[in-house]
């Protein structure tokens, strides 16, 4: 199974939650929530390509949160309090559509377009039922020839992740909803 | 020694000024011309191999190459052993490029979690970002209203004309 730009990754498809519950697949016209953390940024600021660590995308532990299916108890409760508990400075939020992450693409390459991306309803225990994550395509060290070529496509992932996501918002601005609908499970 | 250059004749002397070792700084000399089309640039003559015309600031290469140090010291506990060696190689290739190219504007200096050293100019409409994985060359990347830089990349050497190519995509992305 490839992840190219004609259909969705393979684990776009199906649900990635631990119980193969909750909301379901991440649909392309929904909006992504990517809390910020570094103390470095402030409200009206861009991100910028160090926001978006490569290692973690690879991985697949690149969180971020479903808009309509996050509440403003969701972020305090599993997002924000854990973090202050570790020392991190929270600075914000950024936004973005789904189906702008979805098209970063590398369409020239050699063995047909390449996405950047898969956005996936990565649930695991101790997670609330809206997070997501942003996960690279399984297949795409297969598609380079060496490690260098590879690096730099993740590098220019990210550089266009941060170009993709908006500007600072307070967390009030980042529309978050007041109560989330139930799930399947 | 310093090295052989040419200044074209149409280039004439409009002042000189040397900078100092200053912070563990290269030294280096600078002349101030104007060239035929009437336009003020600096020549810069260094200890090493490097000649390169620059911009007003004839120092930005300089500082942007110190800045790579930064973002190596940042990065480093996040690198496995095969990364650090990448980002030794790509921070020497990086700095031989910036020689090159006429810094006008100050870039963004970055090393990824693979190694990769990155510098990046970015305004609002677009953006130009230069990878380097240690490997003798550049991959070039822009970003417009229709293009993502995953999708706009050429491969080029380390050379003067190289830098010249950058320099010309950067006077275009700040026009």
């Amino acid at each position: 199974m490839t992840c190219d730009a004609r259909r969705p990754c393979p684990r776009e498809s199906v649900t990635q939650h631990f119980r193969k519950a909750g909301y379901g697949v991440v649909s392309d016209d929904e909006t992504v929530i990517f809390v910020v953390f570094d103390g470095m940024v402030g409200i009206g600021d861009r991100l910028n390509r160090k926001h978006f660590d490569t290692t973690k995308i690879k991985n697949g532990d690149l969180s971020i949160a479903r808009q309509r299916y996050t509440t403003m108890d969701d972020m305090n409760t599993v997002i924000i309090e854990p973090a202050k508990q570790t020392g991190r400075v929270l600075n914000g939020a950024v936004i973005a559509q789904v189906d702008k992450l979805r098209s970063i693409v590398r369409t020239q390459a050699p063995a047909g377009p390449l996405r950047g991306v898969c956005v996936i309803d990565k649930v695991q225990n101790g997670d609330h039922d809206g997070h997501a994550a942003l996960i690279g395509c399984a297949d795409q060290a297969a598609r380079f020839t060496n490690p260098q070529s590879l690096g730099k496509f993740r590098g220019q992932i990210a550089l266009d992740l941060a170009d993709k996501f908006s500007e600072v918002k307070s967390l009030d601005a980042v529309g978050i909803v007041a109560s989330s609908p139930s799930t399947g499970g | 020694m310093y090295s052989l250059v040419t200044i074209p004749l149409t280039a004439m002397l409009f002042s000189t000024y040397v900078a100092g070792d200053t912070a563990g700084v290269q030294v280096y000399h600078s002349v101030e011309v104007i060239n035929s089309y009437g336009k003020h640039m600096t020549l810069e003559l260094r200890h090493d191999e490097y000649v390169s015309l620059t911009g007003v600031d004839g120092r930005s290469a300089l500082y942007t190459s110190s800045e790579f140090d930064k973002a190596l010291l940042d990065v480093k506990p996040r690198l496995d052993e095969v990364a650090v060696t990448t980002a030794a190689l790509a921070i020497e290739d990086a700095k031989q490029l910036l020689s090159f190219i006429a810094l006008k504007y100050q870039p963004w200096v970055d090393i990824t979690e693979d190694g990769i050293a990155i510098i990046q100019w970015r305004v609002e409409k677009g953006g130009i970002a230069l990878l380097f994985a240690g490997d003798n060359s550049v991959t070039v990347s822009e970003r417009t209203a229709e293009t993502n830089y995953v999708d706009s990349a050429n491969d080029y050497d380390l050379s003067i004309k190289t830098g010249s190519v950058i320099s010309a995509s950067l006077r275009n992305l700040y026009s």
